[in-house]
């Protein structure tokens, strides 16, 4: 009887275990082939959350939100996004998408010091497209900032900062009005330090304009 | 023996009971796009906007006799203007017309997915809500909104009014206000659904305007 009780405990148990399989898991480690991409992304005038929350889960003959990323790790609303890149089979994700060309890697929330993690490639280049920001991670309602620059990733480096890009807003329609990009290395290398332990060193990187001819 | 299966009955309940909860906390919306507006609410033409126009896919002869004709059939608007409130919109359909609720002045609309359909494949376009295309407009003044004959197509297909199938250029397919179909058919088709309202005088007047 004893024994059954135990079963019953070890079912619930392992059913409460199945039930949070679904909860994110931080970030692990790079290995020695891969880097983690560290900026951070900021909009100005801010977005109202409170308004965009209200599409969380509006459902249409066409269209579902309730079918969402579900990429608040911290279970916190707020504008999740991804880093999309123009290159083949770097990157070591499994919530990647293919769009047009692209590829991309979850990368945080915006605001905040965001990290996305891939295979660095044969040739250490990197060609960085754009971040798609998805309101309250709402997978319809999304815009895009541009980035459309090459990085090389140099030797023996697992982490490189590409520093904070200001994107001013010009309406309601999310066109962009003006691109700056600052830097904000320390609070990056805090940032990281607490992620992924006080051995990560973060390691700044020149971004350069896209060949056209390439592009 | 049997207590012990009465453990696990109730081990199952409360593991269950968790697992709903988790469920339930999925979050509420305070509109429901399929619920008519209510009368009351914007259903004056002095401080309201009635949106309206067609939406067809290209007409493009042979391409067109062998894919069959292609035709536009899921419209969605988002409102994009923090001070109005957050809206949903699925246009009402009759044909190739299509019309909405009377929204409020202020509003700022964004058509962010459509699809258009022939006998064989449906393609659908999630646009997302950057960028104001030809058909996304802002409500500024009250009144009827017409937003033309609107067709699906690229950019160079809505100057030339030619597919070049070999040179599609799919970044800029947008709702382009150059179709064939007249607006006194759209307020045509949109009258029946708002007879007997405040709308109907302004709705017969256009029509008149327009075929005199």
């Amino acid at each position: 009887m004893k024994r059954t009780k135990i079963l019953a405990a070890l079912l619930c148990l392992a059913l409460l275990g199945l039930s949070s399989a679904g909860a994110q898991t931080k970030m692990t480690k790079p290995r020695a082939s891969e880097v983690v991409i560290v900026a951070r992304i900021q909009v100005s005038p801010a977005i109202d959350d409170d308004f965009f929350s209200h599409y969380a889960a509006f459902e249409t003959p066409y269209a579902k939100a309730t079918v969402d990323r579900k990429t608040w790790k911290d279970g916190k609303p707020g504008e999740t996004m991804n880093l999309f890149m123009k290159d083949k089979g770097i990157i070591r994700s499994e919530q990647s998408v293919f769009n047009g060309g692209y590829l991309s890697t979850d990368f945080g929330k915006l605001g905040e010091v965001s990290l996305g993690k891939m295979n660095i490639p044969g040739n250490r280049e990197i060609e960085l497209g754009y971040v798609r920001v998805y309101l309250d991670d709402n997978a319809f309602f999304f815009f895009d900032v541009p980035i459309e620059r090459k990085i090389v990733v140099p030797q023996g480096v697992n982490y490189v900062y590409l520093g904070t890009i200001t994107c001013t807003l010009a309406d309601e329609y999310f066109d962009i009005a003006h691109l700056a990009r600052s830097d904000e290395f320390d609070g990056a290398q805090a940032y990281l330090n607490q992620v992924f332990g006080p051995r990560a060193q973060l390691v700044r990187v020149n971004l350069q304009e896209l060949d056209v001819k390439k592009k | 023996m049997r207590r012990a299966k009465r453990a696990v009955v109730a081990c199952a309940a409360a593991v269950l009971a968790i697992l709903a909860m988790s469920c339930a906390s999925a979050p509420t919306v305070p509109y429901n796009y399929n619920k008519p507006v209510e009368k009351t609410s914007y259903a004056d033409p002095s401080n309201s906007v009635l949106v309206y126009g067609s939406a067809r896919g290209v007409d493009a002869g042979l391409a067109t006799f062998l894919t069959g004709s292609v035709s536009v059939v899921g419209l969605q608007l988002v409102q994009l203007n923090p001070k109005i409130a957050p809206m949903v919109i699925t246009p009402a359909r009759d044909g190739v017309y299509f019309f909405t609720q009377p929204l409020p002045v202020g509003s700022s609309l964004k058509f962010f997915l459509f699809s258009s359909s022939t006998s064989q494949s449906v393609v659908t376009y999630y646009r997302g809500v950057q960028g104001q295309g030809p058909a996304d407009l802002r409500l500024t003044k009250p009144g009827l909104l017409y937003l033309g004959s609107l067709v699906l197509c690229d950019q160079a297909y809505a100057k030339t009014h030619k597919l070049n199938l070999f040179a599609a250029d799919t970044g800029s397919t947008d709702l382009y206000p150059v179709g064939p179909d007249k607006e006194a058919d759209a307020l045509k088709a949109l009258l029946p659904k708002y007879r007997a309202t405040s709308w109907e005088p302004v709705i017969l007047a256009r029509i008149k305007e327009l075929t005199k």
